[in-house]
C-alpha cells in the first residue's frame, strides 16, 4: 500500500510585526504569592479560606471572615541562577524586595439572619516578581546569534535599501546588522546570498565565544476587590474583581567574538544591547465556591478568567560590530535602532489575554471552635490547571493592516502549539498551640512547554511560624524555590536551536503583620 | 516601580491608625472560627451620632439667627451669578474667550515625527515543529505530522548536525557586497532575492533616494572607515 505520496515542510515565513511567544508565559507561569501564613503552607487557598490571600485564589474563602483586619506583607527575594550553556557553567545572583497581599478585609453577620454573613476585601498584591539576572556564556561551533538577522533578511525579500529606512520594518534586527556589516550580501556561484560575518568562522570549523547577560526588573501587580457570602457555614460564594497592572523592563546584552588570533577571517566581535519596556493595565474576574458538608471538612472550586491587559511597549537596541578587512584591519561600526525608528524608541500597543485557570481543593480543619486554645491545626491541598496555550494577542491599532492581523493569527497559533496546559499542586498544613503556630508546605508547578526535551518546573518548599495575640498577628515564612527552565538566547528556523538549561534557587523571606480592629 | 514606596503609607496606616478591639481576650483566627459581628449595630450607632451632630448644628444656627440677623443670611440659596468673584462661572467652568469646548482638527497636516510602531521581531517559524503533510494514496486524505524539533546543545557531539560550508572567495564581503564566492552547499545558503526594484545596492552607500511615506533612507557607512 502506498501511503505517502509526498511530504513537504511548511515554512512559516512571516515578517514579525510585534510580540513574541515568550511574552505569553511571563504572565502565567509563576507561583502564587500570598501572605506569609499562606506561603508557609505551600500557597494552598482553594478551600481553606479565612486569609486575605483568598481574594486572589478562591474569593469564597473570604466568606469565613466575620471580623475585620488590616494586613501588610513585605518580602525579600534572594535569587541564585545556575546556567549550563553548551557545557559551560555559570552562576549569577540577584536580590530584591517584593511584597505580598496588603490591604483590608471586613466581615459582618447579617443582623436579620445570623446564619448568613458577608465579607469584603480590598487588597493589593505583587502577583509576579520579575527582578532577576540570567547570565551565561560558552563556545559555539554550530550557530551564531547573527544568523537570526541573516535569516530574517533573506526571508524578507527586501533589498538593503528597503530595510535601511528611518521607518524600517526591521529596526532592531536586520537594519542595524546590515548597517554595521554584521550581515551582508555575498555572491556564491553566481547567486547573491545573505551571510553573517561570524558564519565564516563557523564554516571553517571554528567556535565563537558567546556571552549572554539579561537583567529584568519590575513585577505584575493586582489591585483586587473581593466579595463573599457565607450561608450557614455550608455554602460560601465569592467573586473578585481584579485590576492587574504590569511593569516589566529588560536589558539584554549579547556578544560574540572570534576566539582565534587570525585577523583575516572577516570577523572579530559584535555586541548587541537590547532595551525593552512593557507597561500594562487590565482587568480580570475570579469566582469561587466552598462547600462545607460537615464540620472540619471543606471543598473548594474556583475559576480565574483570563486577564485582559492593554500593553504599551517601548523598544530600542544598539549594535557594535568589529569586522576585519581583507588586509586584516579591524573596522568598527555602531548604530542605534533609533536611526531606524525615526529618532526615538519604537512603541507598540496591543491587548494580551493571559490564560484562564481552574482549581479544586480540599481541607481538613482540626477543631473549628471559637476558643483559640482548642484550635489544633489544618491540612489542605489544591490542584490547579492553567491553560498556558490560551494566551492571545490582539492589535490595539484602529485599523490593523492585513499583515498585522496575519502575524497575530500566526503568533496565537505558535503559542497554541509551543505551550500546553499544566497542572500545579499545592499542599500544606499548620499546627496550632494557642497563640503560636508552626507550618510546612510544598508546591509543584508543571512545565508550560509542549516540547519534551525542554525541561521546566518549579518546586517550592516552605516553612514558617506565626504568633497571634491581643488583636495583633505576625507570621514569618521562608520559601525555598527550586526551578528548572530553558532560556533561548536566539532561535533559528533553518538550524537546530541551542538553549541554556537554567536551575534557579530562590529564597523568599516573607513577613505578614496584621491587626484585628 | 519601587514597591517599597508604595508600602510606606500603608505601614504608616497600620502603625498609627489602628486601634484593636481585641487587646484583651482571645484574638479570633478566621481560618478556624470567626465570631459573630453584627454589622448594623455599629453602623446604626455611628449614624445616630452623626444625626445628633447635624441636629445640634441646625439648632445652633436657628438659635443664633433669632438673636442676630446676619445668621439668617447664611443659607445655600445665594445666587452666585451676581457674585463679582464668581461672574462667568457656569456649568463647571469660567467664561473664557479662548475656550472652545470642541476639539479642533486641522486637516492635511503632516505628522512631523511619527513613532515607529514595529517593536520586537521574532521569526515564528523558529518556534514551531517542522510540520509535514502526508497523503494517503488510496483515500487521498492528508495528515499533518509534527516531527520533533531538533536541538543542538553541545559542541562535543554537535548532535550529528553538520554545518554546510560556504567559503568566501578572496575579496568577498567587500564594500560592494556582490563579489563572487568559491564554493557552497545549497542547503546552507540564505538567498538574497529582493522583490523590489531597488536591487542589491549593498555595501558602499545606499542611494538615499528611496523612501516610503514619511520614511527616508539611511546610508550605510563606507567600508574601510
Amino acid at each position: 500500500m502506498k501511503k505517502i505520496l509526498f511530504s513537504f515542510s511548511i515554512l512559516i515565513t512571516c515578517k514579525a510585526l510585534s510580540q513574541i511567544p515568550e511574552d505569553a508565559v511571563r504572565y502565567s507561569w509563576f507561583p502564587n504569592n500570598g501572605s506569609a501564613r499562606n506561603m508557609a503552607v505551600g500557597g494552598v487557598m482553594g478551600s481553606l479560606g479565612g486569609d486575605i490571600t483568598a481574594t486572589f485564589v478562591n474569593p469564597a474563602g473570604l466568606g469565613f471572615y466575620r471580623t475585620r483586619e488590616v494586613v501588610f506583607t513585605p518580602g525579600f527575594l534572594l535569587n541564585k541562577n545556575k546556567a549550563n550553556y553548551r557545557d559551560s557553567l555559570s552562576v549569577q545572583k540577584k536580590n530584591g524586595f517584593n511584597f505580598g497581599p496588603t490591604g483590608v478585609v471586613e466581615g459582618w453577620t447579617n443582623k436579620y439572619n445570623h446564619k448568613q454573613s458577608s465579607a469584603v476585601s480590598l487588597v493589593i498584591n505583587q502577583t509576579a516578581n520579575f527582578n532577576n539576572r540570567v547570565k551565561y556564556g560558552g563556545l559555539n561551533s554550530y550557530s551564531s546569534y547573527s544568523e537570526i538577522f541573516a535569516e530574517e533578511f533573506s526571508k524578507s525579500n527586501r533589498s538593503i535599501d528597503d530595510v535601511l529606512q528611518t521607518q524600517s520594518e526591521y529596526p532592531y534586527t536586520s537594519a542595524p546588522a546590515l548597517y554595521t556589516y554584521l550581515i551582508d550580501t555575498v555572491r556564491v556561484n553566481g547567486a547573491l546570498q545573505v551571510k553573517a560575518a561570524p558564519e565564516y568562522l563557523l564554516d571553517a570549523g571554528q567556535a565563537l565565544r558567546q556571552e549572554y547577560d539579561k537583567k529584568t526588573s519590575g513585577g505584575m501587580y493586582e489591585l483586587a476587590l473581593g466579595l463573599a457570602q457565607n450561608n450557614n457555614d455550608k455554602w460560601l460564594y465569592g467573586i473578585t474583581l481584579g485590576v492587574p497592572f504590569v511593569y516589566y523592563k529588560s536589558n539584554t546584552i549579547f556578544s560574540e567574538s572570534d576566539t582565534s588570533s587570525n585577523t583575516h577571517n572577516n570577523f572579530q566581535s559584535f555586541t548587541y544591547n537590547d532595551n525593552f519596556k512593557s507597561v500594562g493595565i487590565g482587568g480580570n474576574l475570579k469566582i469561587g465556591v466552598i462547600y462545607r458538608p460537615k464540620e472540619y471538612i471543606r471543598f473548594g472550586f474556583a475559576v480565574h478568567s483570563p486577564s485582559i491587559i492593554k500593553f504599551t511597549d517601548t523598544h530600542s537596541s544598539f549594535l557594535t560590530t568589529i569586522i576585519e578587512s581583507n588586509t586584516g584591519v579591524a573596522e568598527t561600526y555602531s548604530v542605534s535602532s533609533n536611526e531606524f525608528t525615526n529618532g526615538s524608541s519604537g512603541k507598540n500597543e496591543y491587548l494580551q489575554t493571559t490564560p484562564w485557570k481552574a482549581m479544586i481543593s480540599g481541607s481538613y480543619v482540626f477543631r473549628e471552635v471559637e476558643n483559640t486554645k482548642r484550635q489544633r491545626g489544618f491540612i489542605s491541598a489544591d490542584i490547579e490547571y492553567v491553560n498556558h496555550r490560551s494566551t492571545r494577542f490582539i492589535s490595539w491599532a484602529d485599523e490593523p493592516t492585513d499583515e498585522e492581523k496575519a502575524y497575530y493569527r500566526k503568533l496565537d497559533n505558535v503559542i497554541k502549539h509551543y505551550y500546553k496546559g499544566a497542572f500545579n499542586f499545592r499542599v500544606g498544613g499548620e499546627v496550632k498551640f494557642n497563640t503560636i503556630m508552626g507550618r510546612l508546605g510544598f508546591a509543584y508547578y508543571g512545565s508550560p512547554y509542549k516540547d519534551a526535551p525542554i525541561k521546566a518546573n518549579r518546586m517550592l518548599l516552605s516553612g514558617g511560624l506565626g504568633y497571634r495575640n491581643k488583636g495583633f498577628f505576625i507570621d514569618l515564612t521562608y520559601v525555598h524555590q527550586l526551578s528548572k527552565d530553558s532560556d533561548f538566547a536566539y532561535r533559528l528556523e533553518d538550524r537546530a536551536n541551542t538553549y541554556a538549561s537554567l536551575k534557579q534557587r530562590q529564597g523568599n523571606i516573607v513577613v505578614t503583620v496584621g491587626f484585628k480592629y | 516601580m519601587k514597591s517599597k514606596f508604595l508600602l510606606i503609607p500603608l505601614l504608616g496606616l497600620i502603625f498609627t491608625g489602628c486601634s484593636t478591639a481585641y487587646k484583651s481576650g482571645q484574638t479570633p483566627d478566621d481560618v478556624y472560627y470567626s465570631p459573630l459581628r453584627i454589622e448594623n449595630d455599629d453602623e446604626d450607632h455611628d449614624k445616630d451620632k452623626d444625626e445628633a451632630k447635624n441636629n445640634d448644628k441646625e439648632e445652633k444656627e436657628i438659635r443664633m439667627s433669632t438673636r442676630d440677623r446676619r445668621w439668617r443670611e447664611i443659607d445655600e440659596d445665594y445666587d452666585h451669578r451676581y457674585d463679582p468673584y464668581h461672574y462667568g462661572y457656569s456649568y463647571g467652568y469660567y467664561y473664557n474667550p479662548y475656550y472652545c469646548k470642541y476639539p479642533v482638527y486641522i486637516s492635511n497636516q503632516a505628522i512631523v515625527n511619527p513613532k515607529n510602531t514595529r517593536p520586537r521581531m521574532a521569526n515564528l517559524g523558529s518556534y514551531t515543529h517542522t510540520s509535514v503533510i502526508t497523503t494517503n494514496g488510496k483515500t487521498g486524505q492528508t495528515t499533518w505530522i509534527n516531527s520533533t524539533r531538533a536541538y543542538n546543545n553541545s559542541n562535543r557531539s554537535s548532535g550529528g548536525f553538520v554545518r554546510n560550508v560556504i567559503l568566501p572567495s578572496v575579496g568577498s564581503s567587500s564594500s560592494s557586497g556582490t563579489s563572487s564566492g568559491s564554493s557552497s552547499s545549497s542547503n546552507n545558503s540564505r538567498s538574497y532575492t529582493p522583490s523590489s526594484s531597488s536591487g542589491s545596492s549593498s555595501g558602499s552607500r545606499s542611494s538615499g533616494s528611496s523612501s516610503s511615506g514619511s520614511s527616508r533612507s539611511v546610508s550605510r557607512p563606507a567600508r574601510g572607515n
